[in-house]
């Protein structure tokens, strides 16, 4: 039996309508309208124990309410959930105690105290025993070289430093299930990368499933085998981000740069010139032909330096959104 | 433990923002102390008028929930309340523990406040206070604030349907502040409306905890007092076990 199972999940909200204006207020006032906004339509998947799965999709595709759905937050529409054997909704505490929600845009944190006492109260409530929670914490500190800031008010701290602390409060208690929601969001690189090898790192060492939905896809390719790509509450992809990446990726592009001048026409018969300038020449060629033509052309030509770039995972997406088909 | 734990922060934090809790005091205190001025030169039963006004003073403030605005505004509709469902606790005894500390600082700081009154303006108090049933009065109190808190946590789920509930939070406040006898005290009500007062629950909230400590009441008037506010309690539990469990239905979790 899977850890998640989703089947034919469906999310519907009723929104107010209101026409722009002192008119509109009126007959709005007189007669209200409301749209059924569909944020997730008929979705199915499962996730294993131990898995890291990214999901991805635009602003309003139905990431964040299929996570609040899996955590618990709202009653879905239709379909049926089951996390850990449990239906999330009914909220048993045995499940709580098994899962953890990190929001990147919302603190979980008492804003007027330290961390440590956000910490001290989670303990409570999840009633960790005094020696796993001063060796989770030590090890958390640690790994997220907070040290120095757990006697410093949540709002002093910087916004990188309270993610870190944030996480800190969502690990005490050691979850099975780690949703992450935008957890990089607003975060320098350096910063980003410590995260996701802190994430990386966790779900190694406890075997833990995450789930995680961001914008930025450098988090995805650094951390998920398995993607599912939304987009207007269906799901459009779900499976390994490096079959989908190759799929969409039938046009390699040769960037070379040669030694003396060239002729154009000879080069435009082994693919296509998409830019020239000087000794600097990019060729768009079939990833069948590369090997090929790349051999054509050491073989050919003095060159001083020859790259094969892959098309940015940034744009497959992107392509896949606006086309929305796989 | 945890609860102690809960106890013990939101007492801190009722100390970060110290400004905050004595400001709140002043509304309700301003009411009730220019009442008392009015009825030191409109009647003679002064020390008993006295001791009603300013124990409904310091004990209102005490026994009067007002979680309703956090719990609609801030829980409810800028989607707090995420911060709780995905904790193993309970939303209703957490909200319960996070306001004790505000109602135990406004109770302390409107008796420093009173005290200070008391003696400007040369006032007596007339309390019955018997020992043995200390105990008893401190169930009644007890309940007292836990039908308050019950009866406005149960109207801020309200919110999980409509809108903009704060004139309806008004309206029940003034409802509350009439009935509870805060206005005055109930017996000069006309009958109709002392009838009513005891038909609703706000009397059991306030009216009554206070009247433990005027009036030289029997055990059986104790035990009486209790069971009806045990009643009271019954009823809005199971009234706010019901919208719970229907409103949490309709949250959208948002302000993420």
């Amino acid at each position: 039996m899977s850890t998640i199972s989703v089947s034919h999940l469906s999310k519907y909200f009723r929104i107010y309508k209101k026409e722009a204006g002192f008119v509109g207020s009126i007959r709005s006032f007189i007669r209200r309208t409301y749209e059924t906004s569909k944020a997730v339509e008929d979705i199915s998947f499962s996730i294993e124990q131990g898995e890291l799965v990214g999901f991805i999709g635009p602003n309003g595709a139905g990431k964040t309410t299929t996570l609040k759905c899996l955590s618990g937050l709202i009653y879905p529409t239709s379909g049926k959930i089951s996390v850990l054997g449990h239906t999330p909704f009914d909220r048993k505490h045995e499940y709580l105690r098994s899962i953890s929600l990190v929001m990147g845009q919302k603190s979980q944190l008492w804003w007027d105290l330290p961390p440590m006492e956000s910490y001290l109260l989670y303990k409570e409530i999840y009633d960790i025993p005094d020696a796993h929670f001063k060796k989770t914490l030590d090890e958390l500190v640690e790994l997220l070289d907070l040290k120095e800031v757990l006697a410093v008010q949540v709002r002093k701290l910087s916004l990188g430093q309270r993610m870190k602390c944030e996480l800190v409060a969502q690990l005490l208690h050691k979850p099975k299930i780690l949703f992450l929601d935008e957890p990089t969001i607003g975060l320098d690189i350096v910063m980003q990368q410590k995260i996701r090898s802190f994430v990386r790192e966790y779900n190694k060492k406890y075997n833990a499933t995450v789930i995680l939905t961001s914008h930025y896809m450098d988090d995805v390719k650094e951390l998920c085998k398995r993607v599912i790509i939304i987009n207007h509450g269906t799901i459009l992809y779900d499976g390994n981000l490096n079959t989908i990446v190759s799929k969409h990726t039938q046009l390699k592009r040769i960037s070379i740069v040669f030694e003396t001048a060239i002729e154009k026409e000879k080069l435009e018969k082994k693919g296509k010139i998409v830019a020239m300038e000087g000794q600097s020449v990019t060729l768009e060629v079939a990833k069948e032909h590369v090997a090929e033509v790349v051999g054509y052309i050491l073989s050919h030509y003095s060159v001083i330096d020859l790259t094969v770039v892959e098309p940015q995972i940034e744009e497959i997406i992107s392509t896949i959104f606006s086309s929305q088909k796989v | 433990m945890k609860w102690i734990r809960i106890l013990g922060l939101y007492f801190e934090k009722v100390f970060e923002y110290k400004a905050k809790s004595l400001l709140w005091i002043f509304i309700p205190m301003a009411n009730n102390l220019t009442l008392l001025l009015f009825w030191k030169g409109a009647t003679e039963q002064m020390n008993y008028i006295s001791t009603y006004y300013i124990l409904m003073t310091v004990g209102g403030l005490f026994l009067t929930s007002y979680i309703e605005d956090d719990v609609a505004e801030v829980d409810i509709k800028q989607g707090e309340l995420v911060n709780y469902l995905t904790k193993p606790i309970s939303y209703y005894w957490m909200k319960l523990f996070i306001e004790i500390p505000y109602r135990v600082m406004q109770a302390i700081y409107a008796a420093l406040i009173i005290g200070i009154f008391i003696v400007f303006f040369r006032f007596n108090l007339s309390l019955v206070l018997r020992p043995l049933y200390i105990p008893l009065i401190f169930i009644i109190f007890t309940l007292g604030y836990l039908i308050s808190f019950t009866f406005k946590m149960s109207i801020a789920y309200l919110s999980f349907w409509f809108k903009d509930m704060h004139g309806f939070y008004e309206l029940t406040t003034i409802i509350a502040i009439i009935f509870s006898g805060s206005v005055m005290p109930l017996e000069w009500y006309p009958p109709i409306m002392r009838s009513m007062a005891h038909i609703l629950p706000f009397a059991y909230s306030s009216y009554y905890p206070i009247m433990t400590l005027i009036k030289p009441f029997e055990f059986i008037d104790f035990l009486t007092i209790i069971c009806i506010q045990s009643v009271w309690l019954c009823i809005l539990l199971v009234f706010h076990n019901f919208l719970w469990k229907q409103g949490i239905k309709e949250f959208t979790a948002v302000g993420q």
